[in-house]
């Protein structure tokens, strides 16, 4: 069930109010303040991507969002109408020869803070991020 | 929340970057970076970049801490970082970056290093 759904322009102003409605949304399906905080910064980490590596910023492009709840699966999608990517290609942020590297940290973050994350090609041109986490019994 | 830099220059001739408010993209992040950078450039580049006003950070924010760490390394300077609370701190581990960085409990700590 879809509970949030926005379309949001390419510009940076446009991710504080994603990132507070997810953070509710979180609220609602029962995760913690302490998990809304992570949902918060990993939604935030991959609506730039979009928006930066994604859209390039181009005001005539969109970053598609929606929150929807699945069982105790909280599942927000992301896309962009860039290039694309793939996951693999990004390099690891964590190993030694990257640690003092400027940027390059979003998606790594997600994956840590997310249960799932996946990247799959969106349709017609794009990238399309999938986030699921899990409500812990 | 805004993000804001209070600058104090100590008799020791340690600088302190007092930061208060949320550190993400766009928030007038390169400020700092700016900051830091001139400073490195100086006799003042035994730096303090005091955190404990801050109670968010994204990886943009990462980016430009590390940026400041290299603007002094690269000038022989020294920056320490002070304050940081447990979110902060779980941001900074989870990225690796608390091992790049030199952190501290509180800015008199980080001030007493530096002398």
């Amino acid at each position: 069930m879809i509970v949030f759904s926005s379309t949001l322009d390419s510009v940076v102003e446009s991710v504080d109010g994603a990132e507070e409605s997810v953070r509710r949304c979180a609220n609602d399906a029962g995760f913690g303040e302490s998990d809304q905080f992570f949902i918060g910064l990993a939604v935030r980490e991959i609506l730039i991507n979009a928006m930066k590596h994604g859209n390039r910023f181009d005001p005539g492009k969109k970053v598609g969002f929606n929150v929807s709840v699945d069982g105790r699966d909280l599942v927000m999608d992301v896309t962009d109408q860039g290039s694309g990517f793939k996951l693999e290609a990004v390099p690891d942020p964590t190993r030694p020869e990257n640690l003092e590297r400027k940027s390059g940290r979003g998606i790594d973050m997600a994956r840590k803070i997310m249960d799932e994350v996946s990247v799959t090609a969106n349709s017609p041109c794009g990238s399309h991020v999938r986030m699921v986490k899990r409500l812990k019994s | 929340m805004p993000f804001e830099v209070e600058r104090s220059a100590l008799d020791s001739g340690v600088t302190v970057l007092a930061l208060s408010g949320t550190m993400t993209m766009g928030n007038q992040l390169q400020e700092l970076e700016w900051a830091v950078e001139e400073l490195a450039k100086t006799p003042q580049n035994r730096v303090v970049i005091d955190m404990a006003g801050i109670t968010y950070l994204d990886s943009s924010a990462l980016g430009v801490l590390i940026g400041c760490h290299s603007a002094v390394q690269k000038t022989g300077g020294r920056l320490r970082i002070a304050g940081i609370s447990s979110r902060v701190g779980a941001i900074l581990k989870m990225t690796g970056v608390d091992t790049v960085l030199s952190l501290d409990p509180t800015r008199d700590h980080s001030v007493t290093a530096l002398k």
